[in-house]
């Protein structure tokens, strides 16, 4: 499955990610833990002393290489103490006094370890004034001149003679601008400057024949700026140390390399690293930061108990480095590939190939990234696309919710609604906050409430589905009749129900108007049956007429036969109750009554429609003979109704046998059973049926009597099939048809026997 | 007379019918019998006409008031018929008087029109079976002619004299008087007119055609 593949790849690509992680993390704590490899340092105290003041740049650079050397060292921070002498602003005998009185203060209680010293002054300080104070303390003394005295005895001094590689800068400087026919000397005029333009002198001695050279230093500061922007652009213009001007102007050599740069129209060397980045194009450098890194190098190593070296004076020795600003070198277009190897370039702007690696890398990261993200984004649709067909589903599920007619519903087996659709607001009228306050069974007809909880409790016990029907009453007093499909889910039950009150109305409805119907058939088959219904009642009233006659002779006889009276008395009540049953029978029959199921005997009823069909039979001349099982079971019916069946088919198979000659009108009526069926057969002698014609006389209005409404079979089809039986026609194998009709015996119904 | 006490016969198939229609007839005097069908009242009739009249229902099962009429006037055991039906239709009312019913009644009727009616029926029985009983004997009389004497008598009765009759037989005057006079003593006629009356009771006597070709 390509799924299942996916997500492998996945799985395989967040285990690369995690490990780039984990190996990236270290390489930076292995660096940290690298310099942490001397110990017993901490607790050395060491003490830096500034021959100026402390801002100028060749010291901060210095402090910033020494105290990184010496914190990575071990030396604690606590222990390095900085001092700035400010011997230049500050020459005067009492200022040194004031010095000493505060380093006895500061120091006097204090164990030095190592002196650092910065400039020749320093040194002075520290061995003639200070010389009982802090005696016998190492000193490493950084940036002395070349010819100055160091004492050798009493102490370790380590001496720093820096190096100014002018003749070195200038060949640098030659060879990048290869046609310069004039060379500017900027320097200062202070005692230090004037020191380095001493040794410049004497280096570029050489060069004074191909080179017109111009010290500027005899000139304050604004003088040289103005002079150097008239130099022409092959010009190389040399900075050296830049103190003070020849006003007394206190400067710094990044200052006036700045202040060059903004003027100049020709390139600037120099010979000091803290003027590169300031304007200058480069040079063979002197890194005060170097210095420091060194010093501090060497401070460790005398520190950590390193012996004497058999060399005296103990010597520091760092070397000036060909360095060079990247930018100033585009600005003068000067070739980068005449600079010497190894030559340090700050401000380099990378083009794309230098920083291939890191192009690559970066691009590596960057895709191995893109393709996490995208991972996660595949990821990520994924959920939602699931989380959407979910969602889908479920707003389809809520749509169908609250679109559907029915009465959905879950409610708690306490009785209470938990969610409700809207039909039930549309059915019931209360709102489904109304609904939801209250137990669901305040809201059932009185009359169903025991059903309902029946089926309630069914529900909180059993896992079934169930059905039942109840009725609800509506905000405006009506009752809906509600048929409940409800299934149990833990202590939920999830619930349908479907409003059959229309359904239920029109059924009734469709019920009155069949049995009106039905009534209506019966009235007009009593119409056609007047005549021998008459006679049906004339005979025992005619009966009546002549006993009571008789009666009334004997009594007028002079020795009435009173034994004979009372004997005829008799025959006249049961005469008259003879009448009043057929008159019965006719009233039952005309009576517009509603379907009432009872048990009821077939026979019976066949019997009672013979009795009232005798007359007609006699006048038609039918013989009507009957078969009837007094073995069969009780079936449930209408009595009326099936009478009116048991009519209809009898009457018809008269009216089939009207062109039959007298004698041969025969009627057989039978009734048996079949398993679980009661069936009654009336079979007539008459002419039988087309068979085409024995399903179409079941229709409504289908009749072969010229008076016939056509409704009676139809009718009768009608009133069987609502007895769940059947009502068919067969022609008999010799001659006529014979009508059947069959009802269910009711499960619990045994056999009952002839009353 | 020797005849005997005529009976009224009571053909209905409703038992409480025929029992109140008994009861009534007897509270009134008379003999009743009732018979449940037409089948069982005309086998009765086959063993014994007794006089009297029926009192008949028309709708009957099986052979039916109006049938049963008709049988009895075609057979020997003719009776007077009073009709009483529960379904007084106008159609058997008709056919019933055409074909000689005394009276018809819908039930239920009142006693003394139905009483009436027997009466007059029982007398139209007495006169009938006398009626009868005098053609038979006529009849009986008439029997004993030879057939010269029944030709002679069927000339006489229409009206032919002596003359004519010994002219249409080819006898002589004589002769015929003497055969007129054997005749008027066999068949006990006081005279001519008597014996046409005679003739006339019994109808056109059977085998007395005209001579084909005298």
């Amino acid at each position: 499955m390509p799924t299942a593949r996916l997500e492998r790849w996945g799985k395989l690509f967040f285990l690369l990610c995690f490990l780039i992680l984990v190996f990236n993390g270290p390489w930076v704590g292995v660096n940290n833990a690298q310099v942490r490899l001397q110990t017993g340092l901490e607790t050395k105290s060491i003490l830096l002393l500034h021959s100026f003041e402390g801002n100028a740049p060749i010291f901060l650079e210095t402090d910033n290489g020494l105290s990184g050397r010496l914190l990575s060292g071990g030396i604690s921070r606590q222990n390095m103490f900085f001092e700035s002498l400010d011997l230049r602003r500050n020459p005067g005998p009492e200022h040194r006094k004031l010095l000493v009185e505060q380093m006895r203060m500061r120091y006097g209680h204090r164990k030095l370890d190592l002196i650092i010293t910065m400039y020749p002054e320093a040194l002075e300080f520290v061995l003639k004034d200070c010389g009982d104070l802090l005696p016998g303390i190492p000193i490493i003394a950084l940036y002395l001149p070349q010819r100055i005295d160091v004492p050798e005895k009493n102490r370790r001094i380590t001496a720093h003679f820096p190096t100014l590689d002018i003749i070195g800068t200038l060949e640098l400087a030659l060879k990048l601008v290869p046609g310069a026919k004039r060379l500017y000397v900027v320097s200062g005029a202070h005692e230090v400057d004037k020191r380095v333009e001493d040794q410049a002198r004497r280096d570029l001695k050489k060069w004074e024949p191909q080179l017109e050279v111009l010290y500027l230093s005899h000139m304050p500061l604004a003088d040289i700026l103005t002079a150097i922007s008239s130099a022409p652009p092959d010009s190389i213009i040399l900075l050296l140390g830049f103190s003070s001007d020849v006003a007394g102007n206190n400067q710094t050599s990044p200052e006036v390399a700045q202040q060059l740069s903004r003027v100049s129209k020709a390139p600037i060397f120099g010979i000091l690293d803290v003027a590169l980045g300031n304007g200058i194009a480069g040079g063979s450098l002197l890194s005060f930061k170097i210095v420091g890194d060194q010093a501090g190098e060497r401070a460790l190593e005398v520190l950590g108990g390193a012996k004497n070296p058999e060399i005296t004076p103990d010597v520091l020795v760092v070397p000036s480095l060909p360095m060079f600003d990247w930018r100033q070198l585009k600005r003068w277009n000067l070739s980068e590939s005449a600079l010497p190897e190894g030559s340090r370039i700050i401000n380099r702007e990378f083009t794309l190939w230098d920083l291939k690696y890191y192009i690559i890398a970066a691009l590596v990261f960057v895709l191995a990234q893109s393709l996490l993200i995208l991972m996660l984004l595949a990821q990520k649709r994924r959920r939602k696309s699931a989380e959407g067909s979910l969602r889908q589903k479920t707003d389809e599920l809520d749509r169908f919710f609250s679109v559907t007619l029915d009465l959905l519903c879950i409610a708690n087996t306490e009785g209470y609604f938990l969610r409700l659709n809207p039909a039930w607001e549309k059915v019931l009228g209360y709102s489904r906050k109304e609904l939801m306050a209250n137990r669901f069974w305040s809201f059932v007809h009185p009359d169903d409430l025991a059903g309902t909880q029946e089926a309630v409790s069914k529900l909180a016990s059993q896992r079934e589905l169930i059905h039942f029907e109840n009725r609800y009453r509506c905000k405006d007093g009506t009752d809906r009749l509600l048929e409940w499909t409800a299934a149990p889910a833990g202590e939920l039950i999830y619930a349908a129900a479907r409003d059959i009150t229309e359904r239920m109305e029109a059924e009734v409805e469709d019920r009155q108007r069949r049995d009106e119907l039905a009534h209506l058939a019966r009235i007009s088959t009593m119409g056609e049956l007047a005549g021998a219904l008459a006679h049906e009642i004339n005979q025992p009233l005619s009966a009546i007429m002549s006993n009571a006659q008789a009666a009334k002779r004997y009594l007028e006889a002079p020795n009435p036969d009173m034994g004979e009276v009372k004997e005829i008395l008799r025959d006249i009540v049961k005469e008259d109750a003879r009448a009043g049953e057929v008159i019965n029978r006719l009233r039952t029959l005309l009576k517009k009554s509603k379907t009432e199921l009872e048990p009821l005997d077939l026979n019976s009823v066949f019997q009672e429609t013979i009795g009232l069909l005798h007359s007609d039979a006699v006048i038609r001349d039918v013989k009507v003979t009957t078969e009837l099982d007094p073995w069969i079971s009780c079936v449930r019916g209408d009595r009326v109704q099936l009478q009116q069946v048991a009519l209809n088919l009898i009457l018809n198979a008269f009216e089939a046998m009207n062109e039959q000659s007298r004698g041969e009108k025969r009627v057989l009526i039978r009734t048996w059973q079949k398993g679980a069926e009661v069936l009654a057969a009336v079979a007539d002698s008459g002419g039988g049926l087309p068979a085409e014609e024995t399903e179409k006389i079941f229709k409504p209005f289908y009749t072969t009597k010229p008076q016939g409404l056509g409704m009676g079979l139809s009718i009768s089809r009608s009133i069987i099939n609502r007895h769940q039986g059947r009502i068919w026609v067969e022609n008999n194998p010799d001659r006529g048809a014979t009508f059947f009709m069959s009802l269910p015996v009711p499960a619990d119904e045994g056999i009952v026997s002839r009353k | 007379m020797t005849e005997p006490h005529p009976t009224v016969f009571v053909v209905d198939d409703d038992a409480a019918v025929r029992k109140s229609l008994v009861r009534l007839l007897k509270s009134a005097g008379y003999h009743a019998e009732s018979f449940a069908s037409a089948d069982e009242f005309i086998e009765c009739r086959k063993r014994n006409s007794l006089p009297g009249c029926a009192l008949v229902d028309i709708q009957m099962p099986g052979i039916d008031g109006l049938q049963l009429q008709r049988e009895l006037i075609n057979s020997t055991h003719e009776i007077p018929i009073i009709f009483i039906t529960g379904y007084g239709d106008i159609p058997s009312s008709v056919k019933a008087m055409k074909a000689g019913a005394v009276d018809f009644f819908s039930k239920p009727f009142n006693d003394d029109d139905l009483l009436r009616a027997i009466r007059e029926a029982i007398q139209r029985d007495q006169r009938e079976r006398s009626e009868r009983a005098e053609r038979v004997s006529l009849a009986a009389r008439l029997a004993t002619l030879t057939p010269r004497e029944r030709e002679v008598l069927d000339l006489v009765v229409r009206g032919l004299l002596n003359k004519q009759i010994a002219a249409a037989l080819g006898a002589s005057e004589k002769t015929i008087k003497i055969h007129r006079g054997r005749v008027m003593a066999k068949m006990k006629a006081p005279s001519v007119a008597d014996l046409v009356r005679a003739a006339e009771k019994i109808g056109t006597p059977p085998g007395s055609p005209p001579p084909p070709d005298r």
